[in-house]
């Protein structure tokens, strides 16, 4: 008996796996259910679609390795862990982009029409400041802003529901310092 | 346009057509590929998830005190005890192949870590003779204190060198000869007693943030008479072993008294902290979400968890009186 066929046995029919690369049947019902809302947080952080597609593909991988499909908190960690590797992306990225910064303005003033160049100038400001900002904070506003309810975003980041409001509130003005700081550099 | 209406203006997104089919196949391709196997479902016990993750802690700590007592000789009943922690990084592959002891001979529980829950600390402190633990509680923790004690466990593991053969060819594979001298030996563990005060469930850590502190008298491990040294080069020399867990097993300087510590390779991270004046472990899952402190003190080992930042976690364990 091969080591799979043992694995079949041993586990229950919502674990059964229905071929050589398939998964099991309860973490693909979850991953239907919560990859577009993953990809979305993480795509408000990374602002690059492929790069959100891999920073969802890694959270799940994280999650597939350590839990269970059927687990009550299995949003709420997805949620969460997607602004989190979205974050270390961003941050891991900005000290690249601070090099490379000058050199890319440098150049758009020159050859690229005038409002592409402040869209990405724009875009860079706010990755910047996403980076900077205290990671709690940043977490909030990526959530909140991907589309996820007050109640889902407590849930993400285990705060009451009640003061959901007020840690965005902050979390806003922290943004624009951080916007404003990246401004004036 | 008010301020959070311009910050919804500067992070607003080009709108995302998400292929979730194309990305299941992907994620299907890339978890066989790197031969990851799912976790298993959550299984309901009598006295919720910290206590679950301590009794499977329990379980992992049996195989890495076997592991380690090389230096504690070679005689009759020489005993580890855990005096500090070490972390070593494994991967899943290593968590299935020395995870099944039952593969290599037979484990038996004296008196099993039955746990139970009671009505308060001095009823837990009663029960044990262990001292009532508090801690400061964050605000963000909401949920209520429950107290459960874990009596002390005792358990032998007997080494069988005829088990160990036909599990491998029930898998199809050669094990390495068990050597004579741990072939029918027998090693006795002994761990707790234990409390825990746990504030919300882990299954409803979604709802409040979980806490959880635990106390328990450091596990100890004696040998009846195998070479241990023996022992631990039998298990390192398993094919499902990766070469880089031996090499951070064997480098413990101190394996009498450290007990190894498994950090899931990509899924936690672990570091050293100060805490209450000592040498503690920090762990921290790999989103930030979850992380604990363990560590050791006159005889005692305390851990601190939760649903909680690094700096939460040893701040609240610093105030654990």
């Amino acid at each position: 008996m091969d080591v799979e066929a043992v694995a079949m046995i041993e586990r229950s029919p919502e674990e059964r796996w229905t071929g050589a690369t398939a998964i099991p049947v309860a973490f693909e019902r979850l991953f239907r259910g919560e990859y577009e809302r993953v990809v979305r947080v993480a795509y408000r952080v990374v602002g690059d679609r492929d790069e959100a597609e891999d920073v969802a593909q890694e959270v799940f991988l994280s999650f597939y390795r350590a839990h269970s499909a059927d687990a009550a908190y299995a949003s709420a960690w997805l949620h969460r862990a997607a602004a989190h590797t979205a974050l270390n992306v961003i941050r891991g990225r900005a000290r690249r982009v601070a090099r490379e910064t000058e050199n890319a303005r440098t150049r758009e003033r020159s050859a690229d029409p005038e409002n592409a160049a402040l869209e990405r100038e724009r875009a860079r400001d706010v990755r910047a400041a996403l980076a900077r900002m205290p990671r709690r904070a940043a977490q909030l506003l990526a959530l909140r802003h991907s589309g996820l309810s007050y109640a889902e975003v407590a849930a993400a980041t285990g705060t009451k529901i009640d003061q959901v409001g007020t840690r965005l509130r902050r979390a806003h003005d922290a943004f624009r310092r951080e916007v404003s700081r990246g401004q004036q550099r | 346009m008010d301020n959070s209406d311009k910050d919804e203006r500067l992070l607003d997104m080009p709108s995302l057509e998400v292929d979730t089919e194309r990305a299941l196949s992907r994620f299907a391709n890339a978890a066989h590929q790197a031969r990851l196997r799912p976790a298993r479902p959550a299984t309901r016990s009598r006295i919720g998830g910290p206590a679950k993750w301590l009794a499977a802690a329990a379980g992992v700590a049996v195989v890495a005190t076997t592991l380690t007592m090389t230096g504690v000789a070679d005689s009759i009943f020489q005993i580890f005890e855990t005096k500090q922690f070490a972390a070593v990084t494994v991967t899943p592959t290593d968590l299935q192949t020395l995870g099944q002891l039952s593969a290599f001979g037979t484990f038996t529980w004296s008196n099993k870590p039955d746990g139970h829950k009671v009505a308060s600390a001095a009823a837990a402190s009663s029960e044990t003779g262990l001292p009532a633990v508090s801690v400061t509680v964050p605000t963000s923790i909401t949920a209520a204190a429950e107290y459960s004690v874990v009596p002390r466990t005792t358990a032998t593991f007997a080494f069988d060198g005829a088990k160990a053969r036909a599990s491998a060819a029930a898998i199809g594979r050669t094990a390495p000869p068990m050597p004579a001298g741990i072939d029918g030996s027998t090693l006795v563990f002994a761990g707790g007693p234990a409390i825990l005060v746990t504030y919300g469930a882990a299954d409803h850590a979604a709802a409040g943030g979980t806490l959880f502190v635990g106390v328990a008298t450091a596990p100890t491990a004696s040998s009846d008479g195998a070479s241990v040294a023996e022992i631990q080069a039998y298990l390192l020399s398993q094919p499902g072993v990766s070469p880089a867990l031996a090499a951070q097993i064997r480098a413990i300087g101190d394996p009498a008294s450290t007990l190894p510590v498994p950090i899931p390779l990509g899924a936690a991270a672990a570091k050293n902290v100060s805490v209450h004046g000592t040498s503690g472990l920090f762990v921290g899952d790999s989103t930030g979400l979850g992380s604990g402190v363990i560590w050791q003190q006159n005889g005692l080992v305390y851990v601190v968890g939760g649903t909680l930042s690094e700096a939460q976690t040893i701040a609240v364990a610093n105030t654990l009186r």
